[in-house]
Protein backbone atom coordinates (compact mmCIF):
# COMPACT_ATOMS: atom_id res chain seq x y z
CA UNK A 1 0.00 0.00 0.00
CA UNK A 2 1.42 3.37 -1.42
CA UNK A 3 0.10 5.48 0.97
CA UNK A 4 1.48 3.57 3.88
CA UNK A 5 4.64 3.52 2.92
CA UNK A 6 4.74 7.19 2.56
CA UNK A 7 3.82 7.03 5.86
CA UNK A 8 6.12 5.26 7.08
CA UNK A 9 8.62 7.30 5.27
CA UNK A 10 7.70 10.43 6.84
CA UNK A 11 7.54 8.77 10.33
CA UNK A 12 11.06 7.25 9.70
CA UNK A 13 12.29 10.85 8.72
CA UNK A 14 10.56 13.07 11.33
CA UNK A 15 13.00 10.79 13.77
CA UNK A 16 16.00 13.24 12.13
CA UNK A 17 14.18 16.38 12.32
CA UNK A 18 15.75 16.99 15.79
CA UNK A 19 18.64 19.00 14.08
CA UNK A 20 21.55 16.72 15.85
CA UNK A 21 22.45 15.37 12.20
CA UNK A 22 22.80 19.01 10.96
CA UNK A 23 24.95 20.02 13.91
CA UNK A 24 27.07 17.14 13.41
CA UNK A 25 27.39 17.20 10.02
CA UNK A 26 28.00 21.62 10.22
CA UNK A 27 31.02 21.22 13.44
CA UNK A 28 32.47 18.24 10.62
CA UNK A 29 32.86 20.99 7.71
CA UNK A 30 33.84 23.56 10.00
CA UNK A 31 36.89 21.57 11.45
CA UNK A 32 37.99 20.90 8.01
CA UNK A 33 37.48 24.57 7.29
CA UNK A 34 39.17 26.33 10.33
CA UNK A 35 41.70 23.60 9.79
CA UNK A 36 42.50 24.81 6.77
CA UNK A 37 42.40 28.75 7.52
CA UNK A 38 44.73 27.56 10.78
CA UNK A 39 46.98 25.14 9.07
CA UNK A 40 46.55 23.14 12.42
CA UNK A 41 44.81 19.49 13.01
CA UNK A 42 43.35 20.30 16.12
CA UNK A 43 39.99 21.60 14.91
CA UNK A 44 39.56 18.20 12.98
CA UNK A 45 39.88 16.35 16.16
CA UNK A 46 36.24 16.90 17.29
CA UNK A 47 35.61 14.84 13.28
CA UNK A 48 37.00 12.18 15.25
CA UNK A 49 34.87 12.29 18.26
CA UNK A 50 31.35 12.91 16.78
CA UNK A 51 30.51 9.47 15.42
CA UNK A 52 30.93 7.94 19.26
CA UNK A 53 28.66 10.72 20.39
CA UNK A 54 26.16 10.22 18.20
CA UNK A 55 24.24 7.17 19.73
CA UNK A 56 24.85 8.49 23.71
CA UNK A 57 23.23 11.39 22.68
CA UNK A 58 20.15 10.18 20.96
CA UNK A 59 19.91 7.85 24.03
CA UNK A 60 20.38 10.11 26.57
CA UNK A 61 18.68 13.56 25.32
CA UNK A 62 16.92 12.66 22.33
CA UNK A 63 14.80 10.06 23.07
CA UNK A 64 13.71 10.90 26.27
CA UNK A 65 11.83 13.40 24.80
CA UNK A 66 10.38 11.99 21.74
CA UNK A 67 9.62 9.08 22.48
CA UNK A 68 11.04 5.32 21.29
CA UNK A 69 10.38 3.93 18.15
CA UNK A 70 11.30 0.85 16.89
CA UNK A 71 10.51 0.17 13.06
CA UNK A 72 10.33 -2.59 11.01
CA UNK A 73 13.06 -4.64 10.19
CA UNK A 74 13.51 -3.73 6.72
CA UNK A 75 13.58 -0.30 7.78
CA UNK A 76 16.13 -1.25 10.44
CA UNK A 77 17.82 -2.95 7.33
CA UNK A 78 17.40 -0.08 5.04
CA UNK A 79 19.45 2.14 8.32
CA UNK A 80 22.10 -0.18 8.47
CA UNK A 81 22.97 0.06 4.81
CA UNK A 82 22.59 3.46 4.73
CA UNK A 83 25.20 4.32 7.71
CA UNK A 84 27.62 1.94 5.84
CA UNK A 85 27.22 3.93 2.61
CA UNK A 86 27.59 7.21 4.75
CA UNK A 87 30.66 5.53 6.82
CA UNK A 88 32.49 4.91 3.40
CA UNK A 89 31.57 8.55 2.05
CA UNK A 90 32.88 9.83 5.40
CA UNK A 91 36.22 7.84 4.68
CA UNK A 92 36.55 8.98 1.60
CA UNK A 93 36.29 12.81 3.44
CA UNK A 94 38.89 11.65 5.76
CA UNK A 95 41.74 10.59 2.84
CA UNK A 96 40.97 13.55 1.30
CA UNK A 97 41.49 15.81 4.58
CA UNK A 98 44.61 13.38 5.18
CA UNK A 99 46.08 14.19 1.89
CA UNK A 100 44.85 17.97 2.56
CA UNK A 101 46.77 17.68 5.93
CA UNK A 102 49.94 16.16 4.24
CA UNK A 103 49.86 19.15 1.50
CA UNK A 104 48.96 21.74 3.22
CA UNK A 105 52.30 23.10 5.09
CA UNK A 106 54.13 22.12 2.16
CA UNK A 107 54.60 24.53 -1.22
CA UNK A 108 52.87 22.60 -4.06
CA UNK A 109 52.25 23.06 -7.42
CA UNK A 110 48.83 25.73 -7.01
CA UNK A 111 47.00 23.58 -9.04
CA UNK A 112 47.71 20.62 -7.23
CA UNK A 113 46.85 21.89 -4.08
CA UNK A 114 43.88 23.26 -5.65
CA UNK A 115 42.28 20.30 -6.37
CA UNK A 116 43.14 18.74 -3.10
CA UNK A 117 41.21 21.37 -1.53
CA UNK A 118 37.87 21.73 -3.63
CA UNK A 119 38.04 17.60 -3.58
CA UNK A 120 37.15 18.07 -0.28
CA UNK A 121 34.41 20.46 -0.54
CA UNK A 122 32.93 17.20 -3.66
CA UNK A 123 33.37 14.86 -1.17
CA UNK A 124 31.34 16.54 1.74
CA UNK A 125 28.51 16.82 -1.16
CA UNK A 126 28.88 13.77 -1.78
CA UNK A 127 28.87 12.24 1.89
CA UNK A 128 25.39 14.82 2.10
CA UNK A 129 23.83 13.47 -0.85
CA UNK A 130 24.40 9.81 0.34
CA UNK A 131 22.79 10.97 3.95
CA UNK A 132 19.72 12.27 1.54
CA UNK A 133 19.62 9.47 -1.00
CA UNK A 134 19.67 6.33 1.59
CA UNK A 135 17.53 7.96 4.87
CA UNK A 136 15.28 10.61 2.96
CA UNK A 137 16.67 13.29 4.80
CA UNK A 138 15.60 15.75 2.19
CA UNK A 139 17.07 19.00 3.59
CA UNK A 140 20.28 17.67 2.95
CA UNK A 141 20.12 17.79 -0.49
CA UNK A 142 20.16 21.44 -0.25
CA UNK A 143 23.71 21.24 1.95
CA UNK A 144 24.88 19.15 -1.09
CA UNK A 145 23.92 21.49 -3.56
CA UNK A 146 25.35 24.84 -2.01
CA UNK A 147 28.75 22.49 -1.59
CA UNK A 148 28.82 21.29 -4.74
CA UNK A 149 27.75 24.51 -6.33
CA UNK A 150 31.20 26.03 -4.25
CA UNK A 151 33.11 23.97 -5.65
CA UNK A 152 32.71 24.21 -9.05
CA UNK A 153 32.93 27.79 -8.32
CA UNK A 154 35.98 27.11 -6.79
CA UNK A 155 37.25 25.02 -9.36
CA UNK A 156 35.93 27.58 -12.50
CA UNK A 157 36.71 31.07 -10.67
CA UNK A 158 39.09 30.16 -7.94
CA UNK A 159 36.25 30.64 -5.02
CA UNK A 160 38.26 29.81 -2.08
CA UNK A 161 38.03 26.72 -0.34
CA UNK A 162 38.24 28.27 3.28
CA UNK A 163 35.43 30.72 2.33
CA UNK A 164 32.88 28.27 1.51
CA UNK A 165 33.65 25.47 4.23
CA UNK A 166 33.72 27.74 6.57
CA UNK A 167 30.91 29.35 5.50
CA UNK A 168 28.53 26.56 4.76
CA UNK A 169 29.52 24.64 7.81
CA UNK A 170 28.75 27.46 9.92
CA UNK A 171 25.38 27.60 8.35
CA UNK A 172 24.57 24.08 9.08
CA UNK A 173 25.50 24.33 12.53
CA UNK A 174 23.69 27.07 12.96
CA UNK A 175 20.77 25.01 11.73
CA UNK A 176 21.32 22.24 13.49
CA UNK A 177 21.27 24.52 16.71
CA UNK A 178 18.85 26.11 15.79
CA UNK A 179 16.63 22.73 15.02
CA UNK A 180 17.64 21.53 19.02
CA UNK A 181 16.38 24.39 20.21
CA UNK A 182 13.18 24.32 18.65
CA UNK A 183 13.26 20.80 19.40
CA UNK A 184 14.02 20.56 23.12
CA UNK A 185 11.25 23.58 23.99
CA UNK A 186 8.47 21.32 21.57
CA UNK A 187 9.56 18.09 23.68
CA UNK A 188 10.38 18.17 27.09
CA UNK A 189 11.93 15.80 28.78
CA UNK A 190 10.08 13.32 30.62
CA UNK A 191 11.23 11.09 33.37
CA UNK A 192 11.50 7.48 32.93
CA UNK A 193 8.67 6.31 35.21
CA UNK A 194 6.58 8.25 33.92
CA UNK A 195 7.18 7.30 29.80
CA UNK A 196 5.15 4.13 30.93
CA UNK A 197 2.14 5.95 31.96
CA UNK A 198 -1.72 6.53 31.04
CA UNK A 199 -2.33 2.76 31.99
CA UNK B 1 -32.65 -2.18 12.56
CA UNK B 2 -31.64 -3.59 8.50
CA UNK B 3 -28.90 -5.94 8.14
CA UNK B 4 -25.56 -5.17 7.90
CA UNK B 5 -25.70 -5.47 3.98
CA UNK B 6 -28.43 -3.35 3.43
CA UNK B 7 -27.20 -0.14 5.60
CA UNK B 8 -25.88 2.94 4.26
CA UNK B 9 -22.02 2.50 3.46
CA UNK B 10 -20.91 4.85 5.92
CA UNK B 11 -22.96 3.29 8.86
CA UNK B 12 -20.67 0.13 7.86
CA UNK B 13 -17.17 2.12 8.99
CA UNK B 14 -16.11 0.99 11.77
CA UNK B 15 -16.80 3.29 14.50
CA UNK B 16 -13.53 2.21 16.67
CA UNK B 17 -11.47 2.83 14.27
CA UNK B 18 -13.27 5.66 12.34
CA UNK B 19 -12.82 8.38 15.20
CA UNK B 20 -10.24 10.18 13.89
CA UNK B 21 -7.45 10.44 17.14
CA UNK B 22 -7.86 5.95 16.88
CA UNK B 23 -7.31 6.25 13.07
CA UNK B 24 -4.17 8.03 13.58
CA UNK B 25 -3.00 5.76 16.08
CA UNK B 26 -3.38 2.78 14.16
CA UNK B 27 -1.83 4.29 10.72
CA UNK B 28 1.20 5.15 12.93
CA UNK B 29 1.46 1.80 14.28
CA UNK B 30 0.62 0.56 11.04
CA UNK B 31 4.21 1.46 9.47
CA UNK B 32 6.31 0.67 12.86
CA UNK B 33 6.80 -2.13 14.57
CA UNK B 34 6.22 -0.51 18.14
CA UNK B 35 6.20 2.35 20.00
CA UNK B 36 6.28 4.44 23.40
CA UNK B 37 3.38 6.53 24.63
CA UNK B 38 5.87 9.20 24.16
CA UNK B 39 6.34 9.07 20.86
CA UNK B 40 2.96 8.42 20.07
CA UNK B 41 1.41 11.07 21.47
CA UNK B 42 3.74 13.78 19.83
CA UNK B 43 3.09 11.89 16.82
CA UNK B 44 -0.36 12.15 16.43
CA UNK B 45 -0.73 15.34 18.97
CA UNK B 46 -2.74 14.06 21.37
CA UNK B 47 -2.06 14.64 25.68
CA UNK B 48 -1.24 12.01 27.63
CA UNK B 49 -4.94 11.08 29.22
CA UNK B 50 -6.18 11.47 25.99
CA UNK B 51 -4.27 9.17 24.35
CA UNK B 52 -4.25 6.69 27.26
CA UNK B 53 -8.40 6.56 27.04
CA UNK B 54 -7.93 5.98 23.15
CA UNK B 55 -5.46 3.28 23.72
CA UNK B 56 -7.26 1.33 26.05
CA UNK B 57 -10.47 1.72 23.60
CA UNK B 58 -8.14 -0.18 21.13
CA UNK B 59 -7.14 -2.52 23.45
CA UNK B 60 -10.88 -3.52 24.50
CA UNK B 61 -11.03 -4.26 20.84
CA UNK B 62 -7.65 -6.03 20.67
CA UNK B 63 -6.45 -3.66 18.05
CA UNK B 64 -3.06 -3.37 20.14
CA UNK B 65 -1.55 -4.68 22.56
CA UNK B 66 0.50 -3.21 25.32
CA UNK B 67 3.67 -4.13 27.33
CA UNK B 68 6.27 -3.10 29.43
CA UNK B 69 9.76 -3.76 28.21
CA UNK B 70 13.34 -3.00 29.58
CA UNK B 71 14.55 -1.23 26.26
CA UNK B 72 18.42 0.04 26.84
CA UNK B 73 17.75 -0.57 30.49
CA UNK B 74 14.56 1.82 30.78
CA UNK B 75 11.14 0.49 31.32
CA UNK B 76 9.18 1.49 28.71
CA UNK B 77 5.48 0.91 27.81
CA UNK B 78 5.19 -0.69 24.04
CA UNK B 79 2.46 0.08 22.23
CA UNK B 80 2.13 -2.70 19.06
CA UNK B 81 -0.59 -3.39 16.64
CA UNK B 82 -2.09 -7.01 16.58
CA UNK B 83 -3.09 -9.06 13.35
CA UNK B 84 -6.71 -8.35 14.41
CA UNK B 85 -6.19 -4.22 14.03
CA UNK B 86 -3.88 -4.41 10.88
CA UNK B 87 -6.91 -6.59 9.24
CA UNK B 88 -9.33 -4.02 10.74
CA UNK B 89 -7.62 -1.16 9.37
CA UNK B 90 -7.24 -2.65 6.08
CA UNK B 91 -11.31 -3.30 6.33
CA UNK B 92 -11.92 0.51 7.34
CA UNK B 93 -9.56 1.31 4.38
CA UNK B 94 -11.62 -1.05 2.08
CA UNK B 95 -14.95 0.25 3.15
CA UNK B 96 -13.61 4.03 2.81
CA UNK B 97 -12.52 4.05 -0.56
CA UNK B 98 -16.46 3.03 -1.23
CA UNK B 99 -17.67 5.34 0.78
CA UNK B 100 -15.60 8.03 -1.31
CA UNK B 101 -16.92 6.10 -4.44
CA UNK B 102 -20.66 7.43 -3.06
CA UNK B 103 -19.64 11.20 -2.93
CA UNK B 104 -20.39 12.98 -6.30
CA UNK B 105 -17.58 14.88 -7.86
CA UNK B 106 -19.71 18.15 -8.16
CA UNK B 107 -22.91 19.64 -8.07
CA UNK B 108 -25.50 17.83 -10.32
CA UNK B 109 -26.66 19.29 -13.13
CA UNK B 110 -30.42 20.90 -13.09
Amino acid sequence: MEDLERVEEHTYRSVFDDGLMDLFAGVLVLGFGISMVTGSFVPMIPNYVLPFLWRPIRKRWITPRMGYVRFTTGRRQKERTAMHKAVVAGLLVFLAGAALAITIGVQLIPIRHQAVVHSIGLMFALAMLTITVTMRIRRFVAYATVMLLAAVAGVAFGLSAEVYLNGIGAAMTLAGVAMLWRFARKHLAIPPEKHHAAS
Amino acid sequence: MPPASEQHILLQLDRTVHEPARLAILTLLAVVETADFVFIMHRVGLTGGNLGAHITKLQERGFVEVRKEFVEKLPRTLVSLTESGRAALLEYRRTFQQVLETIPAGPKAS
